[in-house]
């Protein structure tokens, strides 16, 4: 395990933030989620795409009633979607998994915030 | 019964009949000709009976959805079937089937009158019952629907549900007024469905009046490779994509005459549209593969034909003996012998040829 200051905290502050930084031959985004703070690395399962450069959204989840038969659609998880810029895969980044296939998840390493530095753990 | 020379004529061919295992044929249609229109149109009321009746008709009568001229000389008819008889002789007699699932492509989705295909379906169904199922044991029907008026479908279907041979419910794609089979206005009647549990069976036409450009193909071979292929993925893909399997987790699907040969690629195609559109299919928990392997039964026919036999074996390995069901789409030009089919399954295990051949119809459709 290694530590390494990777910005000051002000880059990061402000929910929707993002930091893309380079650790050796590593690229790994940095992402403010709502105040929580994920880092995953810039890459897609699907055909290496570069993930962490894709547009952060939400997504639209679904119930049907059985009732009345209608299907009601709602949209969720407003800033904890990183949608890959490839092929459009949604990646949760709050449960780390892709959303169209839970199996599929991310190498995930922890980041702390410590005096006024942003401190990614690898 | 139908005419004796074709009758006599088919049953040469057919004289070898599948022994060593059950066979249930998914696929076997009544002939919607004059002789049958004119018994159908007593069960219903004027002024529709005169429309039904050939001999107070004053118009042709509309296609089941075949653009039948561009067949030349040549019918998409072996010989036609009316009676029992003319299923229990070359199918239970000549190929060695032992139960039958009959369906009739009728035109109730295709006839301008909404009110006149509504009541011309019922009286079918009333005219099946009395004439065919209820003369043999091993006879069983489905329940024809107009998709056009789901309520009606629906109330159809709690009409018949309780009698014991109509064992699903039967819907003609391509006809100008079936909506797609994943239509959320046809979920009323997956719920009647799923009410009586009972399966919801698919069969293809030509789909040339939905998608014009098919008559554009001028060979018939052109047209009849592309358009009942096409249907039947339209509907696979609508059912699939609009999540019924999601809505109705009981119901299971019957796609026949859809040939078997694109089904591989189209799992793998569906995965991919769900992994790239998901937030558009918000329903959907597994992908479109789950929900096919769980729900999802193909009609064998009409099988493809490779050179390499090894890539038949490939085709029902991928697609699996679980989700395939044999039928021969009697009295059609293009129908399955049981052997073609078997010859195929030899390299399977014996429950999974007895699977294909007959037990899986038998679970799906609750054969007695
Ligand atoms: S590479 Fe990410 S979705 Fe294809």
């Amino acid at each position: 395990m290694s530590e390494h200051v990777v910005a000051d905290a002000g880059e990061i502050s402000t929910p929707g933030d993002r930091l893309m930084v380079t650790i050796g031959s590593r690229q790994i985004g940095i992402f403010n989620v709502n105040g929580e703070y994920y880092a995953y690395p810039n890459w897609c399962p699907h055909q290496d795409g570069p993930l962490c450069a894709g547009p952060v959204d939400g997504t639209t989840d679904a119930v049907y009633d059985r009732e009345t038969l209608t299907e009601t659609e709602t949209w969720v998880k407003d800033g904890e979607i990183l949608r890959c810029p490839w092929h459009s895969w949604e990646f949760d980044m709050v449960e780390n998994e892709f959303l169209h296939d839970s199996d599929i998840t991310l190498p995930s390493f922890p980041v702390r915030i410590e005096d006024d530095d942003v401190i990614l753990i690898l | 019964m139908a005419q004796s020379e074709d009758m006599a004529r088919f049953l040469e061919a057919a004289a070898r009949p599948l022994q060593s295992s059950q066979v249930v044929d998914a696929d076997v249609h009544i002939t919607y000709n004059s002789e049958v229109r004119r018994q159908v149109a007593t069960y219903m009321e004027k002024p529709y009976r005169d429309y039904v009746n050939p001999d107070t008709s004053k118009d042709a009568y509309p296609s089941h959805g075949w653009p039948k001229s561009l067949g030349g000389t040549r019918s998409f008819q072996i010989t036609d079937v009316t009676s029992p008889e003319d299923v229990i002789e070359p199918l239970f007699d000549g190929f060695g089937v032992d139960s039958a699932i009959l369906n009739l492509l009728s035109p109730g989705d295709a006839v301008i009158k909404t009110e006149r295909g509504l009541q011309e379906t019922r009286a079918i169904n009333d005219w099946m019952l009395d004439t065919m199922l209820d003369a043999h044991d091993d006879l069983y029907g489905l329940i024809i629907l107009a998709g056009r008026d789901p309520d009606h479908a629906a109330e159809e279907i709690d009409r018949l549900a309780d009698e014991d041979s109509f064992v699903g419910a039967f819907f003609t794609l391509g006809q100008e007024f079936m909506p797609p089979a994943g239509d959320p206005k046809l979920d009323v009647v997956y719920q009647a469905l799923e009410r009586h549990d009972l399966p919801a069976v698919y069969h293809i036409t030509g789909l040339h009046r939905k998608a014009p450009v098919l008559r554009e193909l001028e060979k018939v071979s052109a047209w009849h490779a592309t358009g009942p292929a096409w249907a039947a993925q339209l509907a696979l893909t609508s059912l699939v994509l609009q999540g019924v399997p999601e809505k109705f987790p009981d119901l299971e699907f019957v796609l026949l005459e859809g040939g078997i040969g694109w089904v591989p690629g189209w799992l793998g195609r569906l995965n991919r549209e769900y992994s790239q559109w998901r937030s558009e299919l918000p329903l959907l928990e597994k992908s479109p593969e789950q929900y096919i392997r769980e729900s999802m039964y193909f009609g064998t026919q009409p099988l493809p034909e490779f050179e390499d036999p090894e890539h038949m074996r490939n085709t029902i390995e991928m697609i699996g003996a679980d989700s395939l069901m044999f039928a021969t789409d009697h009295p059609h030009y293009d129908f399955d012998h049981p052997r073609a089919m078997d010859k195929f399954l030899q390299h399977f295990e014996d429950d999974e040829r007895e699977r294909v051949l007959a037990g899986n119809a038998r679970d799906v459709f609750d054969l007695g």
